[in-house]
């Protein structure tokens, strides 16, 4: 039997079409997936996430735990930000991909991939340092995302805190709608937005309030899938397993070698030093086709490595991907084959992200998109 | 289009029958289960079919599905509209967005295919 979140009931009487994922029943789509991934690039959309893993983390030690278990700098992170990671295994294949919240000096609110809780809490006991406990946050919690341009106009009304003030990957505890509530200036579409973690019971409150506003679309995990893809961020299981390195993944960004030790860090070493086997690479399809998981990818019909996600680009209008490539043609402008149905279509390597936030100038000057959240 | 006179098939494909030439689209089921569609890759016109086997293919933003036409014969139209416009399938599935037209080469083919009733009672009871 499936979980339902504490907004299962709105889901349903919006008419959204549900699916399964990770053990929960989600919303894949409402209006339709295109039109949704239009709204968050040219509005605001709303997210029911809360079937993301929350965890605790808390103890004196517990900063000292998490610089042990991430790739990522965290001892560095000051109260109210919070920081991306990857959680490697001792052979640098990635066990998760995480975002950090330091909520005080001795207390981490981390969020870890549905999919992955079970494991997640496994691996990270079996490395806790001194007197830290894990907490797993279940049923009380719920996350819902606001993202999208109009996402600071829409919810500074509904809080108590400015949210001009908080920075990207900031977070500050504030009362959201009357409820009480951790918003982090955080996402996973290459917009600006909000991640509002509230109480279980508060959830449609929030959720009611913030979809009156005409500007705010209620979306799936199908748009929050393109959007994602469009701005080139991994999704664990695809881009990033036990088997695949952030080093591989583009993530080098996220694996502070000058840190000190940390799980992982001699086989991430090594393979910064050799060069890594594979590189993740953008791909954009020339030809009318989509590629899809598993694909194919050749250059010169000699296979060069795979896809390990694919879709449509309602923004761009074309099929987009991600693969894992040999490392010479993880450059733009390689132009390569999907192999498609038994049919070679013509594609070229870009630089991810594809679209988003990121790639607009205005943007620029305050976030960068080396911080986006990849959880 | 009156959907109650077509023919249905259990891979959601409805036929419009006239005389020895059959029109094929999707069902509004089938177009409402994908979601938006983006891309329609239909056979040529003079290709052979064969009966219930995948002649094409309909992708939407989350996944691929075979189209399949369950008389065989000779395409002798396609809606080529359909291609540059996959979404006519969505808007318009049992008008616009038709897929194609086939000569039928064995009459028989076509005395396995559902009535609009049976095709709702297979819907009610849970079709794949």
């Amino acid at each position: 039997m499936s979980k339902k979140t504490p907004l299962f009931a709105r889901h349903i009487a919006a008419g959204a079409r549900m699916v399964e994922f990770a053990g929960w029943q989600m919303p894949v789509s409402y209006t339709g997936i295109n039109q949704e991934v239009t709204a968050v690039r040219q509005g605001a959309g709303l997210f029911d996430v809360s079937h993301m893993g929350q965890l605790d983390l808390t103890g004196p030690q517990s900063t000292e735990t998490l610089q042990q278990l991430l790739t990522n700098d965290v001892a560095g992170v000051e109260t109210g930000r919070g920081v991306y990671s990857p959680m490697c295994n001792e052979n640098g294949g990635t066990v998760d991909d995480l975002i950090a919240f330091r909520i005080s000096d001795d207390r981490w609110c981390l969020v870890v991939n549905a999919s992955r809780v079970a494991v997640d809490v496994e691996w990270m006991s079996d490395h806790l340092v001194g007197e830290t406990e894990l907490l797993i946050r279940g049923s009380d919690a719920a996350l819902l995302a606001l993202q999208g341009p109009a996402s600071e106009s829409i919810l500074s009304p509904c809080v108590d805190t400015p949210l001009a003030a908080l920075g990207k990957n900031g977070c500050s505890t504030a009362f959201c709608c009357g409820c009480p509530a951790l918003i982090s200036r955080t996402g996973y579409t290459g917009e600006d937005g909000f991640e509002v973690f509230v109480r279980a019971s508060d959830a449609g409150r929030v959720w009611d309030s913030l979809t009156l506003s005409p500007q705010v679309a209620p979306c799936g995990l199908g748009a929050r899938d393109v959007l994602r893809l469009e701005a080139g961020l991994c999704l664990y299981g695809h881009e990033l397993t036990e088997d695949i390195s952030p080093l591989e993944a583009g993530l080098d960004w996220t694996v502070k070698f000058s840190n000190g030790e940390f799980i992982g860090r001699d086989a991430l070493m090594k393979v910064q030093q050799s060069g890594a086997s594979r590189r993740l690479t953008g791909i954009r399809m020339t030809d009318r086709a989509i590629a899809r998981e598993g694909y194919a990818v050749l250059f010169n019909g000699r296979p060069i490595g795979s896809v390990t996600s694919g879709t449509y680009s309602v923004t761009l209008g074309s099929g987009i991907a991600l693969a894992l490539l040999e490392p010479e043609f993880a450059s733009p402008g390689r132009h390569v084959h999907v192999s498609i149905r038994n049919d070679l279509k013509e594609a070229v390597t870009v630089a991810a992200p594809f679209v988003g936030c990121v790639a607009r100038p205005e943007c620029l000057s305050t976030i960068s998109n080396k911080e986006d959240n990849g959880t | 289009m009156n959907i109650e006179e077509l023919k249905y098939c259990k891979s959601h494909e409805w036929l419009a029958i006239d005389g020895n030439t059959v029109r094929l689209g999707i069902t509004d089921y089938a177009q409402n289960e994908l979601g938006d569609i983006v891309y329609v890759e239909l056979p040529e016109v003079g290709d052979t079919l064969a009966p219930n086997t995948p002649f094409g293919v309909v992708e939407s933003v989350k996944a691929v599905s075979d189209l399949i036409c369950p008389v065989g014969g000779t395409v002798v139209e396609i809606n080529a509209n359909l291609l540059d416009d996959p979404e006519l399938a969505n808007r318009d599935c049992y008008g616009e967005g038709w897929m194609l037209v086939v000569e039928i080469s064995n009459p028989t083919d076509t005395e396995d295919l559902m009535s609009y009733a049976t095709y709702q009672e297979y819907l009610e009871g849970g079709a794949e």
